[in-house]
């Protein structure tokens, strides 16, 4: 379980200039549910994962995943957290450029403490249909291809949490929409909360349930409860 | 294995270094390229000054020497003899004289070093003679010549009992005094020879009794003497001292009498009375000193010059490393910034925020080592070429040195300085919040801080560096200022360069317009490589045309342009007439002849000029002042009646010829201003024992390059025109075989005159330049791989970048030809523009260095520096193109789309 109690982000200009990205935000987002996070530009949703993900900490307010205030972690302790109970999966894939796709994945797994991560590593690239391109480098594959590597190295250590943030912006509609199955049929393997972040209403439909942010506020939720 | 340990960091880096080896590669070569030229030059030094302390006995001959000027005094070798510590004794005598060999046609002379021994020399060291004959056994037959003099003149053993009026002829005798002395060895090696660079001549050895027979071992003046002492095992320590107190309580006349000091002085020999000594020479001037040496003290004095030559060598050894380990930051910085990007996605993977210092830091770590390793053992591999290379420059006994230690503490401190120019690089790494670089958000400044202390540690250790391998601390700090005011002005030069250019760049063709556009998107990388290959084509350039400098006016004179090039030396006066016919039915020409008296400076304004003879240079590894070296060495005095044809009045006014007497002096400016003399001061010299006095009343500039007799001292008429002189003259001999032939004529008829053939001299000159040009043209030439190299790397971190930029032009619809001709053009400019910003510069620097320092009118030949600049503008546009070859064949479409 997710929890977001009065979260508030303000992020500070070079010119002293203060902008409040996040205003008091109160969200709960139960265990094993797959919710989406819609809204438009700068509303605050690419920073809401940030918080969930331990990448940014709060100006006011808590986020406390399964009972663990991350506030109250230090960096190592957030980085662990990351590492285990955590998968991250972004719109522009960010794999390590000039490591194979195997290696991207296994290199995850090491950090998550996975044992025998290079198998482990195989065998989830096998789940998202990779097993012909393994040593091939980023550069070498398509941009659906790596999203999948992406999706792999996030599901590699199991995590209970998933975090996407636009995982098919960069994609044509059917690879989009491939990429899309596959990323709920895994949540739905692992039973882990997935949050993903959407402009796409379409997508947002599938999902079991949504949360709309408007300059940094909620506008609606619906399927929360 | 957990993400926070150094373990997993290692194991990081291991995957980072398999997978980044091309771009890595780089960096270790261009580290190498920096150790190599270090660690060759360092090992090469230290080789050869170790060896020279090893060797320091085989180079003396001995464990101690006393030497005098002149004759060894009879009683000084006896009392010295008497001395208990005393286990062996040889006597030396060294002086150059005209030697010949052949008859007729193949006849052959020229000036020889001659060595007479007596006793069992060599006392310590080897002299190897071809065929296993000892030295001894063959100076009891004849001479023994150097092996390259045998060769030269295709000389051979005599065999014995041969008719000596036949040796000559067939090349086994050589003629020496007027006389012929069958060859009885040629030696194979000699530990006492010095470098032939430094040599006057090829050398022979006589017995001292041959020697004293031929007429050649007199009282004259070019003679040194030596007395080489072996002493008792552990009796070092105390007898030098009593040996070299010895010394100092005896002053050796002008006979080579010794004599208490304090006595009254030597009478000086009147004119008259040096007209009726037998061998109607003069003697050496005024009270010289017996001086003892340790062999340890003869080595530091023989190690001089190449002391010198080492400091050169060393010092750009260093340089390059430097401009290496730039080169080197350079290509480290740039690939460190490239994977901020793959930290930043670690850091969100969930690895704690040390991975990324770690790893990098490991993996940086690494290629520092690996590259100084590398770079160090091929140094130290050509340290073992480089005495063979530069045999002619370094004395045979050390060629086969062994090879001195690796530079272990400056390697690592060079390793530290790059790792501490790193540094900024690797904090930037951790310093970015992970999603804020994902999101491409503005680069975060290096801590203040951390800057601070890596680039002011890096500094300090590049100073540290410099200041330790310098000679002095001023030539260590004028070196840092040189090379700070030569690579700032590179960079400055070409900043201002590609500035101009780009704000010119509206009125130029697209082409040449794209190609500033890439100079300027990274002006860091492109000023760099500019700068490092810049200072490359200085320093080639700079030492061709410091060479061209010195050695053309000596060559010139070969011409036939007017100027003398031939000197002759020691002619009596006898003899001068003799001369004077001999050099006028050979060559056609008169002799321009100037008197020449030797005296030594006492006191200039009523200041004593300190004493030398004790201290000579390079004892207590400090070397006099060159003001203390002008003062105490031997001057050569002249008269004249008026001013020279190749001289010019600069200040006060010149004697009058009025045919009063005159107590004046003249001297040339620049060695007024070395002795500390002004007009008005009074100079007192020692001639033979007498004192002359006189007041500077002028000072002269000399135009040395009319190669006639000239002198920094010339007294009034009156003053010296009694003192005894030998005649010192020179004349124009175009052609070698006319110089041959005076040479032969007058190794027979005035085997004491010695001759300089100018062309030699030259020749030899320019031997000793070529050599240092091939170590600074080899050094250069790393300087610019490693140039390259950073333009490859740069080329490589480059390419996404570049590969984007071609894939928008070609979308735009820039067709092949405008994009291979942007490339051609950026790339040329590149070389181009580095090239002409050095050669300008070092057209200047020599320039300024030939009129104010050599005093010479320089003229450098542009040429070289518009080959080399055609040479830099065609190995830029290689590499770059090399380096592009990707960018320009990638799909545009798949580039745009970020496949």
């Amino acid at each position: 379980m997710i929890q977001l109690d009065h979260v508030t982000k303000v992020f500070e200009a070079p010119g002293g200039e203060r902008l409040t990205v996040l205003d008091a935000v109160d969200l709960l987002f139960p265990t094993g549910r797959a919710v989406a996070i819609q809204g438009p530009s700068g509303s605050g949703k690419s920073t809401l994962l940030a918080l969930m993900a331990g990448l940014e900490r709060t100006t006011e307010g808590r986020v406390v995943v399964d009972g663990q205030d991350l506030g109250a972690l230090d960096e190592r302790g957030r980085a662990a957290f990351r590492a285990r109970r955590l998968g991250f999966v972004f719109q522009a894939f960010h794999l390590l450029q000039p490591f194979s796709a195997l290696q991207n994945v296994a290199i995850a797994a090491e950090i998550a403490g996975v044992d025998r991560p290079l198998e482990r590593a195989r065998e989830v690239l096998r789940r998202v249909g990779l097993e012909g391109r393994l040593e091939h480098v980023p550069a070498q594959l398509s941009g659906g291809e790596c999203q999948r590597v992406a999706i792999a190295r996030a599901i590699v250590a199991r995590p209970p949490i998933l975090l996407a943030d636009e995982p098919t912006g960069s994609l044509d509609p059917r690879n989009a929409d491939g990429v899309f199955e596959l990323l709920l049929e895994l949540q739905r393997e692992l039973g882990s909360t997935l949050v993903l972040v959407t402009h796409d209403p379409h997508l947002a439909d599938r999902l079991q349930a949504r949360v709309v942010l408007e300059r940094g506020r909620i506008a609606s939720t619906g399927g929360l409860a | 294995m957990r993400a926070g340990t150094w373990s997993y960091a290692a194991l990081m880096a291991a995957r980072e270094a398999a997978r980044q080896k091309g771009r890595l590669l780089m960096v270790v070569l261009c580290l190498a390229v920096g150790f190599a030229a270090f660690a060759a030059t360092y090992g090469f030094s230290s080789r050869v000054l170790n060896a020279v302390q090893a060797e320091s006995r085989g180079l003396l001959g001995a464990d101690a020497s006393v030497s005098v000027q002149g004759l060894m005094p009879q009683a000084l070798q006896e009392r010295i003899q008497s001395d208990p510590a005393i286990a062996g004794l040889a006597q030396v005598v060294d002086f150059p004289t005209l030697g010949a060999t052949g008859e007729g046609a193949t006849e052959k002379a020229r000036l020889l070093e001659v060595r007479a021994v007596e006793g069992a020399y060599p006392l310590q060291g080897r002299v190897v003679l071809q065929g296993g004959s000892t030295l001894a056994a063959a100076l009891a037959r004849g001479v023994v010549v150097e092996g390259a003099l045998a060769q030269a003149w295709g000389l051979a053993v005599a065999p014995e009992g041969a008719v000596e009026a036949e040796l000559l002829a067939r090349g086994q005798a050589l003629r020496l005094g007027g006389r012929v002395v069958p060859v009885a060895g040629i030696v194979e090696q000699d530990d006492a020879r010095q470098a032939s660079a430094f040599a006057l001549g090829p050398r022979i050895y006589l017995g001292l009794p041959l020697a004293r027979d031929l007429g050649l071992v007199t009282a004259r003046a070019r003679l040194s003497s030596r007395l080489l002492l072996n002493l008792r095992p552990g009796t070092e320590g105390e007898a030098l001292p009593r040996l070299k107190a010895l010394a100092r309580s005896v002053s050796i006349n002008p006979e080579g009498r010794p004599r208490p000091s304090g006595e009254a002085k030597a009478r000086i020999q009147s004119h008259e009375e040096a007209a009726a000594n037998p061998e109607g020479r003069p003697r050496p001037s005024g009270e010289a000193k017996a001086r003892i040496q340790s062999h340890e003290e003869a080595a530091a004095q023989l190690a001089q010059p190449l002391r010198n030559l080492n400091r050169f060598i060393r010092q750009l050894g260093l340089l390059t490393l430097l401009l290496a380990l730039l080169g080197s930051w350079a290509i480290l910085a740039a690939f460190l910034d490239g994977r901020r990007r793959d930290a930043a996605i670690l850091r969100c993977l969930g690895a704690p925020p040390e991975l990324a210092h770690r790893s990098f830091g490991l993996l940086t770590a690494g290629l520092l080592l690996a590259g100084g390793a590398l770079g160090t053992l091929l140094g130290l591999l050509a340290a073992r070429w480089m005495p063979r290379a530069l045999a002619e420059l370094i004395p045979a006994a050390l060629r086969g040195a062994a090879p001195g230690a690796p530079p272990i503490l400056e390697s690592l401190l060079a390793l530290a300085l790059l790792a501490l120019m790193v540094a900024p690089a690797l904090a930037r790494l951790g310093a970015t919040a992970p999603l804020a670089l994902l999101r491409d958000g503005a680069e975060p400044p290096v801590p203040r801080r951390v800057a601070l202390l890596a680039w002011g540690g890096a500094a300090a250790l590049a100073a540290f560096l410099v200041l330790r391998n310098a000679p002095t601390l001023g030539a260590g700090l004028g070196t840092l200022i040189v090379l700070a005011v030569l690579l700032g002005t590179l960079a400055g030069l070409l900043r201002l360069q590609l500035g101009f250019f780009r704000r010119s760049a509206a009125r130029m063709p697209l082409g040449l317009r794209l190609a500033f556009g890439q100079l300027g998107a990274r002006p860091g990388v492109s000023t760099l490589v500019m700068s490092v290959m810049g200072l490359a084509l200085f320093l080639l350039l700079a030492a061709h045309f410091v060479k061209a400098d010195l050695v053309a006016p000596i060559l010139q004179a070969k011409a036939g342009d007017g100027r003398p090039n031939v000197f002759l030396l020691d002619v009596q006066p006898k003899q001068v007439a003799q001369v004077r016919a001999l050099a006028k039915r050979i060559t056609g020409h008169e002799l321009r002849e100037a008197p020449l008296v030797r005296a030594r400076l006492r006191a200039v304004a009523g200041r004593p000029v300190e004493e030398a003879a004790e201290q000579p240079k390079g004892d207590n590894g400090k070397e006099p002042s060159r003001g203390t070296q002008f003062r105490t060495r031997e001057q050569n005095l002249t008269w004249r009646a008026k001013l020279g044809p190749a001289e010019r009045l600069t200040a006060g006014r010149y004697w009058a010829e009025d045919g009063q007497p005159h107590a004046e002096f003249s001297l040339e400016e620049g060695f007024a201003k070395e002795i500390g003399a002004r007009l008005g001061d009074e100079l007192r010299f020692d001639v033979q024992g007498q004192e002359v006095r006189g007041t500077v009343t002028s000072l002269r500039r000399v135009n040395w390059q009319s190669l006639a007799p000239n002198f920094f001292i010339v007294a009034h008429p009156s003053l010296l025109s009694g003192a005894p002189a030998l005649t010192i003259a020179a004349l124009e001999a175009p052609d070698a075989p006319m110089r041959q032939a005076l040479q032969s004529a007058l190794a027979r008829e005035t085997p004491n005159v010695i001759v300089v053939d100018l062309a030699e001299v030259g020749a030899k000159v320019g031997r000793v330049l070529d050599l240092v040009n091939l170590v600074a043209a080899a050094l250069a030439t790393l300087m610019l791989a490693s140039a390259l190299l950073v333009l490859s790397a740069s080329l490589l971190s480059s390419r996404l970048g570049r590969q984007r930029d071609v894939a928008l032009l070609r979308t735009l619809g820039a067709g092949e030809p405008l994009l291979l001709r942007s490339l051609a053009w950026e790339f040329s400019l590149l070389g181009g523009a580095a090239a002409l910003t050095a050669g300008t510069l070092a057209w200047i620097g020599s320039w300024l260095y030939a009129r104010k320092v050599l005093d010479l009118p320089s003229e450098p030949s542009p040429w070289l520096a518009l080959q080399l600049l055609g040479l830099a503008a065609l190995l830029t546009l290689v590499v770059g193109f090399l380096g592009s070859w990707r960018a320009l064949r990638a799909e545009p479409l798949a580039v745009l789309r970020g496949e």
